[in-house]
């Protein structure tokens, strides 16, 4: 599992944009979320993080260390919620184990909503494969 | 800052997030920082209050559903095959 200081990195990102060092009017936002298990193949029930502004770009990512992370680990999302479309892959080098799929990408305010309505590619119980996988912790960083 | 949804999802788990979050999302509740948090968590039972949790308790995990077996090397492979003789137009 990435240890990583994310509220170090997310304030220093923030004050160098406070201080003009980087003259962007957008905000970087960090942060984390534990899986809650659920997979989602409609908007009835989709996925969400929420921000302090409608995020632009979004990517969610985590590594598990573990003997099944040729299979499971490394799985990352790349969201663009303002276009409305994402996709999730699995980073590792073993070609049997590739793996993407695009899924819907929605805002509601500043709250990103993420689901896929490509069952054969994810599959209905591979929760990890919606960024969800319980009790692991997942992180993110956003451009707002 | 941790916030959580206040309602559980099906399986009994809480939507959750850590991090810069300036306002809290309707139907969502501050989780403090010296709040202890359960080994099961996210599946947990919470109470609160103006906002704020209360209370956090070791919910039920459930079992974990079996996934989906991913093709072994050799299925792969015979499946890229097969996928090269359609496109070529080469009966194997």
């Amino acid at each position: 599992m990435i240890v990583a200081p994310f509220d170090n990195l997310a304030s220093t990102i923030q004050s160098l944009i406070d201080g003009g060092s980087i003259s962007v009017g957008a905000e970087i936002e960090v942060g984390s979320y534990v899986g809650t298990g659920v997979t989602t193949h409609s908007a009835t029930n989709p996925a969400k993080l929420t921000f302090n502004k409608p995020p632009k770009f979004v990517r969610i990512f985590y590594f598990n260390n573990s003997s099944e992370s040729a299979k499971n680990g490394g799985f990352f999302g790349t969201f663009f919620p303002t276009l409305g479309y994402g996709s999730v892959q699995r980073d590792v080098t073993n070609v049997s184990y590739a793996f993407a799929a695009p899924y819907v990408v929605t805002l509601n305010g500043n709250t990103m909503e993420w689901y896929t309505v490509d069952e054969v590619s994810v599959g209905s119980a591979n929760n990890y494969k919606h960024l969800q996988q319980d009790n692991l912790t997942y992180y993110y960083v956003a451009i707002c | 800052m941790q916030i959580i949804e206040i309602k559980p999802l099906g399986n009994g788990a809480h939507r959750n997030q850590k991090g810069s979050i300036r306002t809290v999302p309707d139907g969502w509740a501050i989780v403090p920082n010296d709040m202890a948090i359960p080994d099961t968590f996210p599946f947990v039972d919470i109470e609160v209050e103006n906002g704020i949790v209360t209370s956090m308790t070791a919910g039920i995990v459930p079992e974990r559903e079996e996934t989906e077996p991913e093709p072994t090397e050799l299925e792969q492979l015979r499946a890229d095959v097969d996928y090269i003789a359609v496109m070529t137009g080469v009966e194997l």
